[in-house]
């Protein structure tokens, strides 16, 4: 935080561009801080907004582009070699259906599968004009959103921080669950039409 | 009636994965409630490394300069460092500077809670 409050919006430019490539720091609480040093009259609104959200984005374009180049250079040749072109072909079919939704849920509801959504946007060669608006779209929600619960709570931002990251994490596993919930009724469907039609 | 006998390793793979999302979301849901709850009660933060005096002053309602007084700094407005590194500054463990601002803060408290009639009586018009 000492970081933060003495080299400003620089400072979360930086942080949050390294956090979008998937190296974890505690950012969620680093936006709330800085919501607090606005509330103290330490910091200007403007600048943080602004920082925070051209670092993420930076960083998020830089997963893009980091997918994009090592997929075409390693995973389509790897997959060609290994015949595993229709697992790309599955992804791709994926991403072109809920690539959007997905980039955007996951730069402020879901913000721990960020990093990967980045690689695999990339990888799959998603638009990158649709990848760029959603991802705008999402950090901005993200940033104003911390940034202005942290000014309103400026008096408790660590624990602030701890319940909105176990919140983070519960719709995270929510969401797994939901989606593994629906592989497993699946199959467990197909075994029964299968079991009476013997 | 589903049986899962015969069930390949793929669906066994899958309904593990089911399971461990279930308890990975069982557990954060009930940390959230709980957390909530006790922020809810607790709205002072326990003093931590990486918060700057100024921001303990903030949680606690207290005047930033009596935290610096109590740690022997001069009262600076641009002293930003977190309590951690004061602690090195000093060669201090973080604990024993948190016990010196718990101190300070219990003070501040007291000098407030004091009951009206050991203080200087307000005049008459001032009292509602």
């Amino acid at each position: 935080m000492f970081f933060v409050s003495e080299y400003g919006a620089l400072a979360l430019f930086v942080i949050l561009a390294v956090n979008c490539l998937g190296i974890p720091f505690p950012t969620s609480l680093i936006m709330l801080a800085a919501g607090s040093l606005v509330e103290q009259g330490e910091m200007a609104l403007f600048a943080v907004i602004a920082g925070s959200i051209a670092g993420a984005v930076f960083g998020d374009q830089l997963g893009y582009f980091i997918g994009r180049f090592g997929g075409d250079r390693l995973a389509r040749p790897l997959a060609a070699r290994l015949n595993a072109g229709t697992a790309i072909a599955r992804a791709e079919a994926f991403m072109l259906k809920w690539g959007g939704i997905g980039v955007f849920l996951t730069r402020w509801l879901l913000s721990p599968l960020g990093p990967y959504v980045n690689l695999v946007a990339g990888m799959t060669r998603y638009s990158w004009p649709s990848f760029s608006f959603w991802d705008l779209l999402g950090e901005s929600l993200w940033v104003v959103g911390y940034v202005m619960l942290g000014v309103t709570f400026s008096r408790s931002v660590q624990s602030l921080a701890s319940v909105l990251g176990n919140f983070t994490w519960f719709l995270v596993f929510a969401a797994a669950t939901l989606f593994f919930g629906w592989k497993v009724i699946g199959f467990l469907r197909r075994r029964r039409v299968a079991v009476e039609v013997e | 009636m589903i049986s899962l006998r015969g069930l390949r390793f793929r669906h066994w793979l899958l309904l593990a994965a089911f399971v461990v999302a279930a308890l990975g979301s069982a557990v954060f849901a009930t940390r959230f409630v709980v957390q909530t709850i006790y922020w809810s009660m607790h709205r002072e933060e326990p003093i931590e490394g990486w918060m700057p005096l100024r921001y303990v002053a903030h949680s606690h309602g207290v005047e930033p300069s009596l935290l610096f007084d109590a740690l022997d700094l001069p009262p600076d407005r641009w002293d930003r460092r977190p309590i951690g590194d004061i602690a090195k500054a000093k060669g201090l463990p973080v604990a024993e500077l948190r016990v010196k601002l718990e101190a300070a803060i219990a003070d501040a408290r007291r000098i407030d809670d004091t009951p009206p009639e050991n203080q200087p009586t307000p005049a008459p018009e001032q009292t509602r």
